[in-house]
């Protein structure tokens, strides 16, 4: 960690100067703090740059751990904007249970257990489409970034000039940390998903076009045919969806199929030869460009086998 | 002049056919020295100074120039269509620069039918493009107002957003990669799973120049189209609203005020104006070379007596809506904003608008041609305070201004408001004055100076307004691309 006394003693002094002490935890090699305020986020964030102090999550191997679990507060819910500002210690789906108790919801597949600071800082989203993209429910990001707090907007769509809060997301903690986020919601009942079954994995269906708004997709493979499923953010009126399906109780609690570990690729990397080409297209709406895959190592048939496991959902 | 002949002779080594021009700033061409914002009426060039302007052909000319001007001092002015309205150019500086001109790395360069995906040298006009696409019953579906005079370089440095980004999604929705000559002459490319990606897209030429895009194609679809007459603009708003949330989304959604309405000539032939001032307004000449001046000249007393008549005429705001045919059934939408209140006015208004919404520098040139200057303020709004704003900003305008209004670009989060504003020209510090106010009025609301026509250097300065400390993440980014600061210096920041 630090090898001088003498620095070390400092650090620790500093640190318990602007951090509750009931907050820090020594442990064997590491420290683990468990900050409550973006405020004390921000000033970890800078006596750990002051120190050369690397940063991680509890999971991670860093010498000045991060537990975002304290932070787990709603802080406003907006029915006039329908958003919803949070702590981003807040696990997704707690965050799912809780707006579901008032007929609304973030209208995506929640992640379980993992928080949404630590979705955000690895990189890894909910399935669907990204989460700061076109109908990702992600409108702004406040970050501690050494001792300071900002307010950052960010979904894509809304502004000129460079986006770099998107540039910091999956960025580790080490730069700045997202504290707090505010989410588009839905009434649950403006939120439909839909199954299509196709006989071949080649079959684009008709709502794969720009217009559908999509914000989730997930696909299974079930006896020799393929199913999309989407969550579709937006009301329906009229009558041409072929088959609607009852998500509103299950969907949100999927058993442990998530993707624990992965990362986004552009379609047309993952579509390189063999008989991949020509799935693209049932992606490239959901997600504008890419697609979200367990493992960039595993192939198409592990992908649609995890996918199997949602069948127990519908 | 020693220095200006230095940097010629360099920069002529690596360019074929020379084609490095230096000119008497006084005798530059119109088109190269300004881009389309018409808001440097007071600039007047110094004549004694020399502009070096220069139309490289592929991204080797562009690296080497940019190493060439980075050892000489020079800045570099980037140029794709010249249709900004963030104000780039004219540049005044006593530094020398060179402007780069793009529009000579152009023509479709790759196109991947399976993945719908089609790379462009960064130059290309977007209209080119189209045509392009178009032998294949494709588009790109990007289709901006200035869709014969923008870039396709151009689109990705400012994230421009066309009529139909509603459906389609803005240029950082349909962008795939972007390739990048930065501000030392090193070439990237970066694919929208780079984080670099998202500094780049919308950097407005600070880092380097685009050189060349990677889009998503779609297939050619049939539209169908109506025009509807909404009681006032806070019932529109609610039904505009209404429509975004819909689903599938519309194609095209736009809300315009009545004055903006009348003057664009929506309503031409719908709503014949029964007294002497809508008639004025809806005859386009007069308005510009008579009635405007007077409104001027009344500020803001004059305008609410238009917008009264107008009122009284029954002038009410307009939503312009489209839809991809078979997606959604145009009897459904009709019964839906006849429970909202709206008239229908059929498809004919919409087409109107649709024939002339790339009639932009003829309707600059009138405007100019009756002594009048036309600017535009388009801010990115949270639904919550679009009512603010509209009415904030019309305000700040009023006493120095006519304006129009249109909503348009909507997403989850918002949409942008777009005002049109027409001026008799005053001095420089008022008119600095002016888009202060305005854009410390809208930083009250958490909204974005700029929705989808860049910041530029007259809106730049107010960066800071939008995104607070996170603008070093800007700085960073500025100093790890392109140290010596040389490029599109005083953009953005």
């Amino acid at each position: 960690m630090i090898e001088n006394s003498f620095l070390k003693e400092r650090f620790f002094v500093e640190l318990e100067s602007m951090i509750s002490p009931n907050s820090i935890e020594e442990h064997e090699g590491y420290i683990l703090i468990h900050p409550g305020t973006s405020f004390e986020m921000a000033r970890i964030l800078y006596v750990a740059k002051k120190y050369s102090v690397d940063l991680s999550f509890p999971w991670g191997k860093a010498p000045l751990r991060i537990s975002p679990n304290s932070m787990n507060s709603i802080l406003k819910v907006d029915r006039d904007s329908m958003t919803v500002s949070v702590q981003s210690g807040m696990r997704w789906e707690d965050l799912e249970h809780i707006l579901r108790e008032d007929g609304l919801t973030v209208g995506i597949i929640p992640l379980r257990r993992m928080t949404i600071m630590e979705s955000l800082v690895t990189g890894m989203e909910p399935p669907g489409i990204p989460l700061d993209g076109r109908s990702g429910p992600l409108i702004g990001v406040g970050w501690a970034l050494e001792g300071e707090v900002v307010q950052a907007p960010l979904v894509l769509q809304r502004s000129t000039g460079p986006q770099w809060s998107s540039a910091l997301l999956g960025r580790g903690l080490n730069t700045a940390v997202p504290v707090e986020v505010r989410l588009r919601i839905w009434r649950q009942a403006d939120v439909t998903a839909v199954c299509h079954t196709y006989p071949s994995a080649q079959m684009p269906g008709p709502f794969i076009k720009p217009g559908s708004r999509h914000a989730s997709i997930t696909l299974r493979q079930s006896a020799g045919v393929f199913q999309v499923i989407w969550l579709m953010t937006g009301r329906w009126v009229h009558d041409s969806l072929p088959e609607k399906c009852d998500w509103s109780e299950k969907i949100w609690s999927l058993p442990a199929v998530e993707l624990s570990s992965g990362k986004r690729i552009l379609h047309k990397d993952f579509w390189q030869g063999d008989n991949r080409v020509g799935m693209s297209r049932m992606f490239w709406n959901a997600t504008p460009n890419s697609l979200f895959i367990p493992d960039e190592n595993e192939g198409i048939n592990e992908f649609f086998l995890r996918m199997n496991a949602l069948h127990r959902v519908f | 002049m020693p220095f200006i002949s230095n940097v010629t002779n360099k920069m002529e080594g690596v360019l074929k056919e020379k084609n490095l021009h230096v000119w008497k700033a006084d005798g530059l061409p119109y088109h190269i020295l300004r881009d389309a914002s018409s808001s440097f009426w007071w600039f007047e060039p110094d004549v004694e100074s020399e502009i070096l302007y220069t139309a490289p052909r592929n991204e080797t000319e562009v690296a080497q120039i940019i190493r060439i001007a980075g050892q000489l001092g020079v800045k570099v002015i980037v140029r794709g269509g010249g249709s900004g309205l963030g104000g780039v150019l004219p540049y005044e500086s006593d530094v020398p620069y060179v402007i780069m001109d793009l529009k000579g790395i152009d023509g479709l360069l790759k196109e991947n039918e399976k993945c719908s995906l089609a790379s462009f040298g960064a130059g290309t006009l977007g209209i080119e493009a189209e045509r392009i696409m178009a032998r294949q019953r494709r588009t790109l579906g990007n289709l901006p107002m200035s869709l014969a005079f923008s870039t396709l370089g151009g689109w990705a440095a400012t994230d421009a957003a066309g009529h139909f980004s509603t459906y389609y999604g803005r240029t950082s929705d349909l962008l795939t990669s972007v390739r990048l000559v930065d501000g030392r002459g090193d070439i990237h490319e970066f694919s929208r799973t780079d984080s670099d990606f998202h500094l780049i897209v919308g950097s407005e030429g600070i880092l380097g120049v685009i050189t060349a895009v990677e889009l998503l194609t779609f297939p050619q679809e049939r539209f169908w189209f109506r025009a509807f007459k909404v009681p006032d603009m806070y019932e529109g708003l609610e039904v505009f609203r209404y429509l975004t949330e819909l689903c599938p989304a519309p194609v095209l959604l736009r809300l315009h005020d009545p004055l903006d309405s009348l003057v664009s000539g929506i309503l031409e032939g719908i709503n014949p104006p029964s007294s002497m001032v809508s008639g004025l307004l809806a005859g386009l000449s007069g308005f510009r070379n008579t009635l405007m001046p007077l409104m001027l000249s009344g500020g803001k007393l004059l305008t609410s007596w238009a917008e009264n008549i107008l009122s009284g005429d029954n002038i009410s705001p307009v939503i312009l809506l489209g839809y991809v045919a078979d997606e959604m059934p145009a009897d459904t939408i009709e019964d839906i904003l006849r429970d909202h209140g709206a008239v229908s006015l059929g498809p004919a208004p919409v087409l109107r608008w649709l024939g002339r919404r790339h009639d932009m520098a003829s309707e600059v040139s009138v405007y100019s041609s009756a002594g009048l200057m036309i600017d535009t303020a388009e801010f990115s709004v949270p639904w919550k305070f679009i009512n603010q704003v509209y009415e904030d900003i019309r305000d700040v305008l009023a006493s120095r201004a006519l304006t129009l209004v249109h909503i348009s670009h909507p997403d989850i989060s918002g949409a942008s408001v777009y005002f049109t504003f027409v001026f008799k020209p005053f001095s420089r510090e008022e008119y600095d004055l002016l888009w202060s106010d305005m854009a410390q009025t809208v930083s009250r609301y958490s909204a974005a100076i700029s929705h989808h026509h860049g910041m530029g250097r007259l809106k730049g300065r107010f960066i800071h307004l939008e995104h607070g400390p996170g603008v070093i993440h800007i700085r960073n980014a500025k100093s790890r691309f392109d140290p010596l600061n040389i490029m599109n210096p005083g953009v953005l920041l």
